[in-house]
């Protein structure tokens, strides 16, 4: 049998479902991998060890009673410490909010533990969610599973790192400018940016509040969906929390023949020759899946990522403003550099990339008509090494995914396979604003027709850990 | 004296302004990278912007959401 840190959520769910282990043993099982991992990784900012092993056994009792929670019964995700958590402090990963500790569950936690999940820890991420991978703060920084000299992407770092380490089967993000698709790219997992309103932010610390959404992190696209509909739900403490929003997991499985897929070529255009070339593999793979796959002309993705910077410069600086006034030296150099770039930006400069915005959305939009998704790259270069600042630098202004952010569009990152240095390669499907549950059909039915893509020995969930206790 | 002076001295006064003028001098090189990139974005967008064009703020007025 598979070891249990190796199994996916729906694999752990029907296994606990059957008898076959219990709650307490999945607990376990993670506790043991952070255990033996985690000192070279970094995922994570604390475990809750304690608290989520007599979680575990209640949800063991409950399930004994017939009476299971919901379809996350049991099962143990992790947190991006910028969500609040009650009774754990939501530090951002800085010394400014190091004792912060949160009075209250955030909204998309509450719903995470009335489908049954058992929060297992909170996880490291880019300082205040910007910045990149910073060695003056007060924990490490994550590193990837692949390969620990390489940046496992971020910010949402540690989420990503936890998962595709094994050393649990889910996590939350967030994600503003790519942060949880630039880790899922970059670990070899799977993460979603749902639509913009799909899942409530309240309890969730903001970096650019006019792009930010949480975001599931997974390793399969199955339980990334199973992750999402429970993550949904209206919530009238977020002004843009939507009343009503489709189930994604009843898409999971259904054919993809006859779904039109546009190509959005202009954002591939400077990505490295591996990722493109695993890209045109993928694009094999979705036609003979049925699908109509047709190259389409939009913008260039330099314009998006121009625009965005602007509004995730100012928007930050505001949020920042009072504590880069009275503590600017506690943040880390890289948060401090990125948060103040925001206080040279005049309120006309602002108001001219909102407009920017509405055109470059509008154009995408056009772009796009008359498909049921788009297709385009996610990185345009493999993960940097920790160590080389210009690298990792080029990584956040040079990728697909900001686009999505600004037109609110759900996107996912999944992926297309390993480069010939054994690190990740991936993609992202995206749809029309709404239209998640598109997304998550045509990942299923593209990662169901990669299988055997990747070796599995290499894949760092099935490793075992040197030093893990059995 | 050119466009990039007049900026560069706008620069140092906001950084004095803010406090923050004797930041290491890696970080005022990052930050001055980032003020001249945000100059060219936004001479950019005035230059093809339609300024009647309605900005993509969040506000909006409901019955049920004031």
């Amino acid at each position: 049998m598979n070891a249990l840190t190796e199994l996916s959520l729906t694999s752990l769910a029907a296994g606990m479902r059957a008898g076959a282990f219990s709650s307490r043993d999945i607990v376990e099982a993670c506790l043991r991998r952070i255990d033996a991992l985690d000192p070279q990784l970094n995922a994570f900012l604390r475990v809750e060890s304690e608290a989520a092993l007599i979680e575990a056994e209640a949800c063991d009792r409950e399930l004994a009673a017939g009476k299971p929670r919901g379809p996350l019964h049991g099962l143990p995700v992790a947190i991006k410490d910028i969500i609040d958590v009650a009774g754990m402090a939501t530090t951002g990963h800085s010394r400014i909010t190091i004792a912060e500790c949160a009075q209250e569950d955030a909204f998309v936690v509450q719903r995470l533990r009335s489908a049954g999940a058992i929060i297992l820890g909170k996880t490291a991420l880019h300082e205040f969610a910007t910045g990149g991978p910073s060695f003056d703060l007060p924990w490490p920084p994550a590193r990837n599973p692949w390969n620990p000299a390489h940046h496992p992407g971020g910010s949402s770092s540690g989420s990503g790192a936890a998962v595709a380490s094994g050393m649990a089967p889910a996590a939350l993000g967030t994600d503003t400018a790519g942060s949880v698709r630039h880790p899922a790219t970059a670990c070899g997992i799977v993460g979603m940016k749902p639509t913009y309103g799909a899942i409530s932010r309240h309890g969730v610390f903001p970096l650019a509040p006019s792009l930010d959404q949480v975001g599931p992190m997974t390793r399969t696209v199955a339980d990334n969906a199973l992750l999402f509909d429970a993550c949904l739900g209206h919530d009238p403490r977020d002004p843009t929390s939507m009343a009503a929003f489709e189930a994604a997991s009843p898409s999971v499985g259904k054919d993809i023949r006859g779904l039109r897929i546009a190509v959005l070529e202009e954002f591939n255009a400077e990505a490295d020759g591996e990722i493109l070339a695993a890209f045109d593999g993928a694009l094999s793979l979705l036609k003979d899946l049925g699908a109509e796959v047709v190259p389409v002309t939009c913008p260039p993705v330099s314009l998006y990522n121009d625009c965005a910077r602007l509004l995730i410069q100012a928007e930050s600086f505001a949020v920042h403003k009072r504590w880069l006034a009275e503590r600017a030296l506690d943040y880390g150099w890289r948060a401090r550099t990125k948060l103040l770039a925001g206080a040279f930006i005049d309120a006309g400069t602002f108001l001219q990339a909102q407009k920017e915005r509405r055109r470059l959305t509008v154009a995408l939009r056009e772009a796009t008509a008359g498909f049921d998704a788009a297709l385009c790259v996610s990185s345009f270069h493999l993960p940097a090494r920790i160590d080389d600042d210009d690298a990792i630098d080029r990584t956040y202004d040079r990728q697909a995914r900001i686009a999505f952010n600004l037109t609110g569009d759900p996107a996912i990152a999944l992926s297309s396979g390993l480069s010939a240095s054994g690190l990740p390669l991936g993609l992202q499907i995206a749809s029309h604003p709404f239209h998640d549950a598109t997304v998550y059909r045509i990942a299923a039915a593209y990662e169901a027709a990669c299988e055997g893509l990747v070796d599995s020995a290499l894949q760092p969930w099935r490793r075992p850990a040197a030093t893990e206790a059995l | 004296m050119s466009d990039t002076t007049l900026a560069r001295a706008a620069f140092d006064a906001r950084l004095h302004e803010l406090k923050l003028h004797d930041l290491a001098s890696h970080e005022i090189d990052r930050l001055w990278k980032s003020r001249l990139k945000q100059l060219e974005i936004s001479a950019r967008l005035d230059s093809h912007l339609d300024p009647t064009l309605e900005a993509a703020v969040a506000f909006s007025l409901t019955r049920n959401n004031p």
